[in-house]
């Protein structure tokens, strides 16, 4: 009997193995508005926007995008996200930065702003809306502690959205869009110890992103 | 005798007060410089006592003995971002400072309200603060040119309340030191963008 209990367990938790982490980018797309040119010697900078407090832009998917952009021996030069910020203060605030790419021209119509931007070399500013949200969640885990553990079984859906929005620094216009949306099942089986099973929600969604504008920019 | 007993009384009562969970700080500040947009004006800027020695106090069932300077961090706050807006600007002590003097305007910030959120109030792994400042700039004679109100908001990153064993105290300060970056971020714009400024700017032949 308790054979073939331990059977069942084992033969359930293969199953969820083989089910969890399962990570499906629904949509990767991109909008073309002008062609892109960016030089060995050009850089871009990622932000996130965070002008909702509800629905802020994580700084670690900016940085995951960053890193994956620059990574490699074709990797373009990305100017981290809060060094940029730091050093534009106050312009590029979660409540001061341009919103359009019109208020940029106005931006750098300040001589000192435009040397920045200058001296940076900066050809591309990306602007990535959205965020990763679990959606729901079900099931319950019990610790009663001792020797005893845990028991139970939680699930939960994370999605990712996100939008990036290309201003050519040159031209100060908007040169394209890309969006991806990823969704993920998570599993947390619990029998004495809680044995996560996670999706990598976000993870994916900042391959998805970073390989895109990778295409998007070479 | 009956003095001793006061005075005894007056010892217990403290030692009862401190042994609950006071919570006394002193803000700091730790912002960028900002990037310098200097427009040829002398002005002056007057620090009432208010500002400078603000504590804000709160004594209740949640909030034990809360003390929290904040008039020092306010002071410095705009010490380093006045002479990044103006060519000129002296601090003074009183506005008749101002009388053979040709200054342009004259700056007083005045603090409206702070209010602070904690996590296990709004159910949150956050620390939240919120800064009102009613910014009154007028001419050496006393005429307004303008009030500016202006909303400073910041919070800790997720996580520091005391359920994750981190320090309660220190996401409040992070969240404060937030709301005056905000604070001054939005001193700086708003000064630029007031319509009332303008048109003052205007007069005197100055644009942005």
């Amino acid at each position: 009997m308790r054979a073939k209990t331990d059977n069942l367990l084992l033969t359930m938790l293969i199953g969820l193995l083989l089910v969890a982490c399962n990570t499906v980018t629904v949509i990767d797309k991109h909008e073309v508005l002008h062609s892109l040119d960016l030089s060995d010697k050009d850089s871009i900078v990622l932000l996130g926007r965070r002008h909702s407090h509800q629905h802020e832009t994580e700084r670690d998917y900016i940085s995951c995008v960053g890193s994956n952009l620059s990574a490699g021996n074709e990797g373009i030069n990305v100017i981290p996200e809060y060094q940029f910020i730091d050093t534009m203060y106050p312009y590029f605030e979660a409540s001061t930065a341009p919103m359009d790419v019109n208020r940029l021209g106005e931006l750098v119509q300040q001589p000192i702003i435009l040397k920045k931007f200058t001296d940076y070399n900066i050809r591309y500013l990306i602007w990535i809306e959205g965020n990763t949200q679990t959606i729901d969640n079900s099931g319950a885990i019990s610790c009663a502690g001792g020797p005893a553990g845990c028991f139970g079984f939680a699930m939960w859906n994370d999605e990712a959205h996100y939008e990036a929005k290309i201003w050519d620094m040159n031209q100060l216009a908007l040169s394209g869009k890309i969006s991806t949306e990823t969704q993920g099942t998570s599993y947390l089986p619990a029998v004495i110890l809680p044995i996560p099973l996670l999706a990598n929600v976000k993870a994916d969604a900042c391959d998805g992103m970073a390989t895109q504008l990778k295409q998007f920019l070479k | 005798m009956l003095k001793q007993f006061r005075y005894i009384l007056i010892l217990c009562s403290g030692l009862l007060t401190a042994c609950g969970q006071s919570f006394i700080v002193e803000t700091t500040l730790d912002i960028p410089q900002p990037v310098p947009s200097q427009l040829p004006l002398k002005m002056a800027v007057l620090y009432e006592p208010e500002l400078r020695e603000y504590t804000y106090t709160e004594n209740n069932e949640d909030r034990i003995n809360w003390s929290i300077k904040i008039g020092p961090s306010q002071v410095q706050l705009f010490d380093l971002i006045l002479p990044t807006m103006f060519t000129s600007i002296d601090q003074i002590e009183q506005l008749s400072s101002t009388k053979g003097q040709t200054y342009d305007a004259v700056i007083i910030p005045e603090i409206i309200d702070i209010q602070f959120a904690l996590p296990f109030e709004t159910k949150s792994t956050i620390h939240e603060t919120w800064i009102k400042y009613a910014i009154h700039i007028q001419q050496t004679n006393g005429t307004e040119i303008t009030t500016m109100h202006v909303i400073g908001y910041g919070k800790s990153p997720n996580k520091t309340s005391i359920k994750f064993l981190l320090n309660e105290k220190e996401g409040l300060l992070y969240a404060t030191n937030q709301a005056f970056r905000d604070l001054a971020a939005k001193i700086i714009v708003t000064f630029q963008s007031n319509a009332d400024i303008q048109q003052w700017l205007a007069s005197k032949s100055i644009y942005y």
